[in-house]
């Protein structure tokens, strides 16, 4: 059974998020940046400080700790476990968004990796060029037409948008985990994947959050970035589209 | 043209035009041949040295992230490398955009001086989550943009204790003669466009206020 209390917390969040779209209005400045953030001095920064707080003496230092005690070895067993739970998610959007050939790819690296790689534990599929190919359903609404929406900031999860969140919570149905019936496991299994993130991108976060001018413009940036470049593939990115004087 | 005035002179003209049409056609030919050797061994040559380059600064970047220097060091060594091996300049003027035109040549080079730390802090730590791990030349393609070549190359970069392969694109240009990058993309998302919106974000911070944003960044990197 679906972990029910994961899946209500994150569709009230999506709902109030939605609420909240629904009555905004967006400034001038950011809407000329491209960006719909109408709660940025209302809610946005605050709910900000608190992460960034979270993360100063919670996140990292555990994250740290995290790598620190654990041997490499364990670390990628952990990482390549982590992986294979995304497989149903990955294979499904790759389906929902026609890209057959990478759900093809998805599939048989499931397929190996269960198989020969001790139920996920190993990724022999890699060396077989299977290499992991992500696809979420924020991604799947994008390639449907769904507007981005408004751009806030969930406490301890970070940044996000409407469309985003929407599909994280589709996404959790996807998950093996929420399927327990345990939802201390998902919650476990969410809590690690959190912080091997962290570890993993442990100098990329820390540039952009604690030696930025202004955190949460550069954190709002990076993320809407970082999704807009997954979303189009790259296309977002061009850079022949700056003009070059 | 050759002008024909009798059956015998035009006989002989024609002949005469023929043979210098043959020999016309034969230097385009061999004109068009020996552009082709010519440029072919240059363009290879092209590409060899933007890999080289990516090869090169990649390795010293991992060797600086993996050192034991403070990160105060590693971004002044890093900002060195920079401005051997980037177009920093072109960085400078691709993360402001159209305001560049309006700024004096003060304000260019105290924007560019005030970018570059900043860009080396981000560019050093973002790469530093490779150290232990590697990142290698996978492949490289050739592109054509407004006149310009440019070669694009590929690596795959793996973190320490993580299957997971990461794609990370250098965009390589020519620049007085040597080859300089302006771009690394990683998994997709442009160093130079991600520098681009921040920018954005903290000039309409402060209103638009060009000399404020150069003084937050020199705070910032203080």
């Amino acid at each position: 059974m679906m972990s029910f209390s994961a899946a209500i917390r994150m569709a009230a969040i999506g709902a109030v998020a939605l609420g909240l779209s629904a009555c905004a209005t967006n400034s001038p400045e950011n809407a000329a940046l491209g960006i719909n953030d109408p709660y940025e001095n209302s809610v946005n920064r605050s709910i900000h400080s608190f992460n960034k707080g979270f993360d100063r003496y919670a996140l990292r230092p555990v994250s740290q700790g995290y790598d620190a005690v654990t041997p490499g070895l364990f670390r990628l067993l952990i990482s390549n476990a982590l992986n294979h739970l995304e497989a149903p998610r990955d294979f499904a959007n790759h389906i929902l968004t026609a890209e057959f050939e990478s759900a093809g790819r998805t599939l048989l690296r499931f397929a190996v990796n269960t198989t020969v790689g001790a139920g996920g534990l190993l990724d022999p599929a890699t060396d077989f060029e299977l290499e992991k190919e992500d696809a979420d359903f924020g991604k799947t609404l994008a390639v449907w037409g769904a507007g981005e929406g408004v751009y806030y900031e969930i406490p301890f999860l970070g940044p996000s948008t409407v469309r985003h969140t929407a599909g994280r919570v589709v996404d959790l149905a996807l998950a093996p985990t929420s399927y327990l019936g345990e939802p201390l496991i998902a919650g476990g299994v969410a809590a690690v994947a959190a912080v091997e993130a962290r570890d993993d991108n442990l100098g990329a976060i820390d540039s952009v959050l604690y030696d930025s001018p202004d955190s949460y413009i550069a954190v709002r940036s990076f993320y809407l970035d970082a999704r807009r470049a997954f979303v189009t593939n790259g296309e977002s990115q061009n850079l022949d589209d700056l003009e070059d004087f | 043209m050759a002008t024909v005035t009798g059956a015998s002179g035009a006989g002989e003209t024609g002949a005469r035009w023929r043979a210098r049409a043959r020999c016309g056609l034969g230097m385009m030919i061999g004109a068009a041949l020996a552009a082709a050797l010519w440029t072919a061994p240059a363009a290879a040559a092209d590409v060899e040295a933007a890999n080289a380059l990516v090869e090169d600064t990649a390795a010293q970047i991992l060797d600086l992230a993996a050192s034991e220097a403070s990160d105060l060091e590693k971004r002044q060594s890093f900002e060195a490398l920079l401005n051997e091996t980037a177009d920093v300049a072109r960085i400078a003027r691709l993360t402001i955009g159209r305001p560049w035109r309006g700024l004096t040549d003060s304000q260019k080079a105290d924007y560019q001086a005030a970018l570059i730390p900043f860009a080396a802090n981000r560019f050093v730590k973002s790469f530093g989550d490779f150290k232990g791990g590697s990142v290698r030349y996978k492949s490289s393609t050739t592109t054509k943009v407004r006149d310009e070549e440019r070669v694009l190359v590929r690596t795959i970069g793996r973190r320490p204790a993580s299957a997971e392969a990461t794609d990370i694109l250098w965009v390589v240009t020519e620049l007085e003669g040597r080859p300089v990058f302006y771009d690394v993309r990683i998994e997709n998302l442009s160093l130079v466009v991600q520098l681009k919106n921040e920018m954005s974000g903290y000039l309409s911070s402060v209103g638009g206020d060009f000399d404020k944003l150069v003084a937050l960044l020199r705070e910032s990197t203080a």
